[in-house]
């Protein structure tokens, strides 16, 4: 207990003795896609790892978010979970089984030796000098415990670490601050899946564009939640065991969103339920092959898409993704276009204003809108040189993400990986996807093991060394399209169908 | 021998402009769209195709598959 020590308007919390868990090598913070690579390249180079998850699982959206379309590429610990997922059937075309990789990631994490502990909150960095993080503190039901670590990986989404230790971080979009919207993703079950793949409605209205306006001005839809359905994925197995199948559907929308204030997130916890509730009984009337569909449940995660971003040694631009430039520092690449979930209504459009050589340009990487035109219409979408109309040439390599965006600039012996790393607004959008994040988690953690092995700061390790190790693991880091600078990659290219 | 057509609700994701070996796949402003005279057949954009958009289509042995005679599909 502690007394009632009230001034000015707070209670003061009296000084604390923490016990402390133990000293660790690597202590990876977020158990979701980039924290479980994270911790298993750094577990594999023989650090003693902790690895800390505030849910009851790992995985974090892609798992307990329902988020079960594990995109981008697939190369390294991503396409070696993938293949434990197709071991159990629990991964079918890029859509997962939720349940079935929980225990994947279980196993996996436990075979590396990595040491787990699940329930437990970060709540604040521990800092040997103002520019040197060396621990956390954790909260859990054994109760408020510090734990020391000689690197700290960041994978928390929404950079807490980076932030608890003094980081300079970037919030929502430059011009209001507003961030990407926010989704609640639910399953039904009892779905005819062929019934809905051949359906006329899949084929010409596979977003449901036409269904959702005719649905709102006929009160179909009490409003417009979101004006398109976003993804809908098939959970694999299903038909096996039951004759029927499940889905995962992302279409809810939380406009106006604050995913750093626990007010708001609790807002959207209800206002996804609620549009579950709606929306989960208009598929049902409406959409073929979901006659008999029925919720099954919601995510116990929200999809946050952007929050904090760590400022770090290299910012990646906008103008870098919609160009494809290649860096010497690349660990991974990612494959996904410019896409905002738009902060303050309904849609999603595939476009940003980006100043090219001086003049104002609206860029898209496919020549695709999305929900709406910039001002001016199809017609002035560029491309990454401001190219238009009959020049305009459309994005056919993929985005690089350099290391330098996953080390804070601030702090020393911390590093950050998944949707949380060092962007721009825009550019952050394309680098969020789980498989992305996972790609990221696997280079902090070897990163994070070569700087122990060399006794040198995050900061200070060799790329190069770091790019060989990554190469040695089977990761995709740019060899198969653009080669390594500085590097013999032939032997690691990858071709044919593992190309993703 | 197989046809493989993008045509059932493609989302534009490009999974399968990343996955295919002949760089055979491209985007129109509605859809990404297979160069039938690139395309070796090989499945990689149907394993990569998150929303099942890609069709396989069974052609008679005799015909090319950039003709139009009926398929029947897979």
């Amino acid at each position: 207990m502690i007394p009632l020590n009230y001034r000015n308007g707070r209670i003061i919390n009296p000084e604390i003795a923490m016990p402390c868990l133990g000293d660790y090598d690597v202590i990876v913070c977020g158990g979701g896609m980039a924290g479980f690579g994270a911790a298993l390249a750094a577990a594999r180079q023989g650090c003693k790892t902790l690895l800390l998850e505030r849910e009851s699982a790992l995985g974090g959206l892609a798992t307990v978010g329902l988020v079960n379309i594990p995109l981008d590429f697939a190369a390294g610990i991503s396409r070696e979970m993938l293949d434990r997922l197709n071991e159990v059937n629990g991964h079918w075309h890029r859509n997962t089984d939720p349940e079935k990789h929980k225990l994947i990631l279980d196993r996996m994490v436990t075979e590396a030796g990595v040491d787990l502990l699940l329930v437990s909150h970060v709540v604040e960095a521990i800092m040997q000098d103002d520019r040197t993080i060396c621990g956390v503190v954790l909260e859990n039901k054994s109760g408020r415990q510090a734990v020391l670590g000689k690197r700290i990986i960041d994978c928390t989404g929404d950079a807490d670490v980076a932030f608890f230790a003094g980081c300079e971080t970037m919030k929502g979009r430059p011009s209001d601050g507003k961030h990407q919207a926010c989704s609640l993703e639910f399953r039904l079950g009892g779905v005819n899946w062929e019934k809905y793949r051949d359906s006329d409605l899949k084929k010409n209205d596979p977003q449901w564009i036409k269904l959702i306006a005719k649905a709102v001005d006929d009160g179909a839809l009490p409003y417009m939640i979101d004006n398109h359905l976003n993804w809908l994925t098939h959970v694999p197995g299903r038909p096996q065991h039951c004759n029927q199948d499940e889905v995962s559907i992302c279409f809810s929308h939380s406009r106006n969103c604050k995913p750093l204030c626990a007010k708001d997130l609790t807002r959207m916890y209800l206002e996804g339920r609620e549009q579950a509730d709606i929306l989960s009984k208009f598929i049902r009337d409406y959409i073929p092959g979901y006659e008999n569909s029925y919720l099954i449940d919601t995510g116990s995660l929200l999809g946050v898409r952007e929050s904090r971003r760590v400022v770090g040694e290299y910012i990646l631009k906008t103008l870098d993704v919609v160009r494809a430039n290649t860096f010497e520092d690349t660990i991974t690449l990612t494959g996904h276009h410019l896409d905002l979930h738009n902060p303050d209504g309904p849609g999603n459009i595939k476009w940003a204003e980006l100043e090219i050589d001086g003049r104002t340009c609206y860029v898209s990487t496919i020549g695709k809108v999305g929900s709406w035109p910039p001002p001016g219409g199809w017609d002035v979408i560029t491309d990454g040189w401001g190219r238009s109309g009959d020049d305009f040439q459309r994005k056919v390599l993929p985005t690089s993400i350099p290391y330098r965006s996953l080390v804070p600039r601030d702090v020393d012996n911390l590093l950050v990986a998944g949707r949380c790393l060092s962007a721009e607004f825009m550019a952050q959008a394309c680098c969020r996807l789980i498989l992305a994040c996972l790609n990221m988690g696997q280079a902090a953690g070897t990163a994070a093991a070569l700087s122990l092995a060399k006794g040198l700061t995050p900061r200070q390790i060799d790329r190069k060394e770091l790019q060989l190790m990554l190469l040695e693991a089977g990761c995709e880091i740019g060899q198969s399209f653009f080669g390594v600078p500085g590097l013999e990659t032939e032997k690691y290219k990858f071709t044919g169908n593992n190309r993703q | 021998m197989k046809k493989y057509v993008i045509d059932r609700g493609c989302k534009k994701c490009c999974s399968c402009l990343w996955a295919c070996p002949a760089q055979a796949i491209s985007l129109t402003r509605d859809t990404a769209v297979i160069d039938q005279a690139k395309c070796r057949r090989c499945g990689a954009c149907v394993e990569s195709c998150p929303t099942e958009a890609i069709s396989v289509y069974d052609l008679p042995a005799q015909t090319s598959p950039e003709s139009e005679s009926p398929p029947t599909q897979k």
